[in-house]
């Protein structure tokens, strides 16, 4: 039953990939000044921060986890936290680079001060001082520890940046500081048939990568 | 309660005693000030705040990684007196009074060397950019209190701890710099209010979050 479960998401996320990509380069979508044929790097972007964001929330849960439990258990839960910080960084930085070439044809350059662009360079750096600090402690039980709780205090703190502070202040993006949304009428009923099953399979792409080298590490061993 | 307070006679008295450590906080103020009016006399005001909040910042980093700096044996000892929230509540206060003293002491001596910005000439100008600056440093220092106990159990190393907390400081920087750029400006008590309470949220999540995380960190 677990097994039957886990090849039926597995081959959800892969076939909702495999439309987002087609549909996302052959799909039609609404023609916007400036945007024009940019628009379709919604489907191919935004799904990476989502991504990330999903995969950071795994690590998080699994940091929770090891903090909580003891021995061999809390060290398993501390290797997952690990690796879906890894793959959250990979998928964190596919959203950068598609987004700064997005920039560069969109706004005229690959970087801008934007609070969504400084809430990326955060998390990023956020989770690069995390694997810094992992690598400065020998002990494994204490690196679970102190990793955990770092993870815990900076998941807190991103989310609070990400998703708060940019509603503060103007953003070139669109849906902030005035620009037209995605969400208003730019993203029409055809958009969002593409834009949700790519979220879907993206973030369902991620949990199973990190499944693998989950299960990679432990034979590995 | 008591215990809040032993902990607190304490680490006044410990600062008492290495009074010489504990200004050598203005002095690294004062030395890095001055460095900065050698380099650029007369800053625009984004660029005197920009350098006011790097001066403050690196200061008070120093003070938050010595505040955790102790010999082993004495945590040892402190961790029988007090829980782990407590140790973190009495030193976070240690830090935010250092970190107050050398903000404190930076906007006295930029004011000297520099000047206030054209803008921030009146009384309630620069009342408002001491409120923003003193809000800002807090928040700094809740944050840095947190990840200097996080580095000073991962060895002590203070080029961790920066790399810790630069990231982890970021946001409220930007808070930090929104709310006094209003201040500069001289912007209406309104309009500051908002980014003032952001500086205030910057302070108490960490403060919370700290709280909570503290004895999984702590425990030996």
């Amino acid at each position: 039953m677990k097994n039957g479960f886990s090849i039926a998401w597995k081959t959800a996320a892969a076939a909702l990939v495999c439309y987002s990509l087609v549909a996302g380069l052959a799909a039609p979508v609404p023609r916007l000044f400036i945007l024009n044929e940019t628009i379709r790097n919604l489907y191919f972007h935004v799904p990476m921060w989502f991504t990330m964001i999903a995969l950071m929330g795994v690590s998080l849960g699994h940091s929770i986890g090891s903090l909580q439990r003891p021995g061999q258990a809390g060290l398993e839960a501390d290797q997952k936290a690990r690796l879906a910080a890894e793959v959250s960084l990979v998928f964190a930085s596919l959203g950068l680079f598609t987004g700064m070439i997005w920039a560069r044809f969109t706004w005229g350059a690959y970087w801008t001060n934007d609070p969504k662009l400084n809430g990326t360079a955060v998390a990023i750096l956020i989770y690069l001082a995390y694997f810094v600090l992992r690598s400065s402690v020998e002990d494994p039980e204490k690196r679970a520890r102190l990793a955990g709780t770092f993870n815990i205090f900076a998941f807190v703190l991103m989310i609070v940046f990400i998703g708060v502070l940019p509603r503060m202040t103007d953003s070139l993006h669109p849906g902030n500081g005035g620009n037209p949304a995605f969400g208003s009428y730019d993203l029409d009923s055809g958009m969002r048939a593409v834009f949700y099953p790519a979220v879907l399979g993206w973030i369902g792409i991620g949990i199973w990568i990190v499944e693998l080298r989950v299960r990679l590490t432990r034979l590995s061993k | 309660m008591k215990r809040w307070w032993t902990l607190g006679r304490w680490a006044l008295q410990a600062d008492f005693r290495h009074r010489a450590q504990s200004v050598q906080f203005i002095l690294f103020t004062a030395v890095a000030t001055y460095l900065v009016y050698s380099v650029a006399p007369s800053p625009s005001p984004t660029v005197w705040l920009a350098l006011l909040w790097v001066v403050v910042l690196f200061s008070a980093m120093q003070a938050a990684f010595r505040a955790f700096h102790e010999p082993e044996s004495l945590w040892a000892y402190l961790n029988q007196l007090a829980s782990p929230a407590a140790i973190l509540g009495v030193k976070s206060l240690q830090v935010a009074v250092h970190t107050l003293l050398t903000a404190a002491a930076a906007l006295l001596l930029f004011g000297l060397f520099f000047g206030m910005p054209e803008s921030a000439q009146s009384i309630e100008a620069v009342l408002k950019v001491t409120v923003a600056l003193m809000l800002g440093s807090l928040a700094f220092a809740a944050t840095m209190s947190f990840t200097s106990a996080l580095a000073s159990r991962a060895g002590s190393n203070p080029t961790l701890m920066a790399t810790l907390s630069l990231p982890l400081l970021l946001p409220a920087v930007l808070v930090a710099r929104r709310a006094s750029s209003l201040a500069v400006a001289n912007q209406d008590w309104a309009e500051l209010a908002i980014p003032l309470f952001g500086e205030v949220v910057m302070m108490g999540l960490p403060l919370a979050l700290g709280s909570v995380l503290m004895p999984y960190l702590w425990k030996q």
